[in-house]
């Protein structure tokens, strides 16, 4: 069973690459609706769906990495 | 996680409302919104490849953010191209006047890109600023739930042809909008004390391009309201002022990020030139 810090460890050491594998699944997911993979409902409710489950997958990412990195460019205000 | 899964769930609700209303246009007003939609697929196709290419200036640490403010111009472009090809299904040229097709104007597509859209765009902010740690945590979390109330409770007035449901609506979505704002001009004007020299003066337009931007949406959404219903000025001026709108938002934003990106970069490495990266 993978846990989460074994999950936010490998996206830590694969910052890049899993930013890469985001804007795939996401750009996936455009070409799917592009091509009427989510049917063609004026209401959008799957696409809507996958775009609020992609949409807190990128923010976990970002927030991933807002979290964890050395923030060298801070620079003390006294 | 439970409260994700509510969020999640009040979004498609409100997501089963109907769309847009179509009306009759003049030559002049259905060609504004074209133009300004083709315009607004360009800007965003544009600052998709410029993102992407211009990631490779940045520290290493920076990358990421940069990646998704090209993903969220790639998200917008591809939303645009729908929006554009919905405009030209709802109209048809008769007797030199825009007359509806019956086929309906899906503005639904506006709002399906924002709630991927503007939470990565508040995120990105916070990510590329480099707050401490404890900041960062909680003004994500608190950034993302705001927009998506924000933009859940807007919709159901949007789509609504009565004024006074636009603008209970309008008002209730007010609340996570004002707040949102709040709260990133504070943390930036907080922030401002540890960025270095060059950055400060950034942070300060951001903040002001945040304020500016994000103004043109009530406005926008109010557009119906004053022109009585969705009349065909009611209809223009809220295109326009939304794509207008998003291309400060996303493309401007973007691009302004990426220079704080850039003067962080060369900042950190004057520090460190170790932890810059390449």
């Amino acid at each position: 069973m993978i846990e989460l810090t074994q999950v936010k460890q490998f996206v830590l050491k694969r910052q890049e690459a899993a930013g890469w594998v985001l804007m795939a699944l996401v750009l996936g997911t455009l070409a799917l609706d592009a091509f009427g993979g989510f049917g063609a409902s004026p209401r959008l409710l799957t696409l809507r769906a996958v775009y609020a489950l992609e949409m807190l997958l990128v923010v976990s990412y970002l927030y991933t990495l807002s979290t964890a990195q050395p923030k060298t460019s801070e620079i003390p205000s006294s | 996680m439970k409260k994700w899964l509510m969020l999640l769930s009040v979004f498609v609700l409100f997501g089963s409302n109907s769309f847009a209303a179509a009306t009759e246009l003049t030559s002049g007003q259905f060609g504004l919104v074209y133009q300004l939609f083709s315009i607004t697929i360009a800007t965003m196709g544009a600052s998709f490849i410029f993102f992407v290419l211009g990631r490779q200036s940045l520290a290493e640490k920076y990358r990421p953010a940069m990646l998704v403010t090209a993903l969220v111009v790639a998200v917008a472009c591809y939303h645009y191209v729908r929006i554009f090809n919905s405009w030209n299904e709802a109209y048809a040229l008769t007797n030199g006047v825009y007359n509806p097709t019956g086929v309906p104007f899906n503005d639904a597509y506006r709002y399906a890109d924002w709630i991927l859209t503007v939470p990565l765009l508040l995120v990105e902010a916070v990510s590329v600023l480099a707050l401490a740690r404890n900041i960062s945590a909680g003004l994500i979390g608190r950034l993302v739930v705001a927009a998506v109330v924000m933009i859940a409770t807007g919709y159901p007035g949007e789509v609504s042809s009565d004024n006074t449901t636009r603008l209970i609506w309008g008002t209730i979505s007010t609340i996570p909008f004002v707040y949102i704002l709040f709260v990133l001009w504070s943390e930036l004007s907080n922030s401002l004390d540890r960025q270095p020299e060059y950055v400060k003066v950034l942070v300060r337009n951001l903040r002001l391009l945040l304020i500016f931007s994000w103004g043109f949406y009530p406005l926008a959404y109010l557009l119906p309201a004053v022109f009585g219903g969705l009349s065909a000025s009611g209809v223009v001026g809220l295109q326009v002022g939304y794509s207008l709108a998003d291309i400060i938002a996303k493309a401007g934003f973007g691009v302004l990020i990426y220079f704080i990106a850039l003067e962080k970069t060369a900042a950190d490495k004057a520090l460190s030139p170790a932890l810059a990266g390449d």
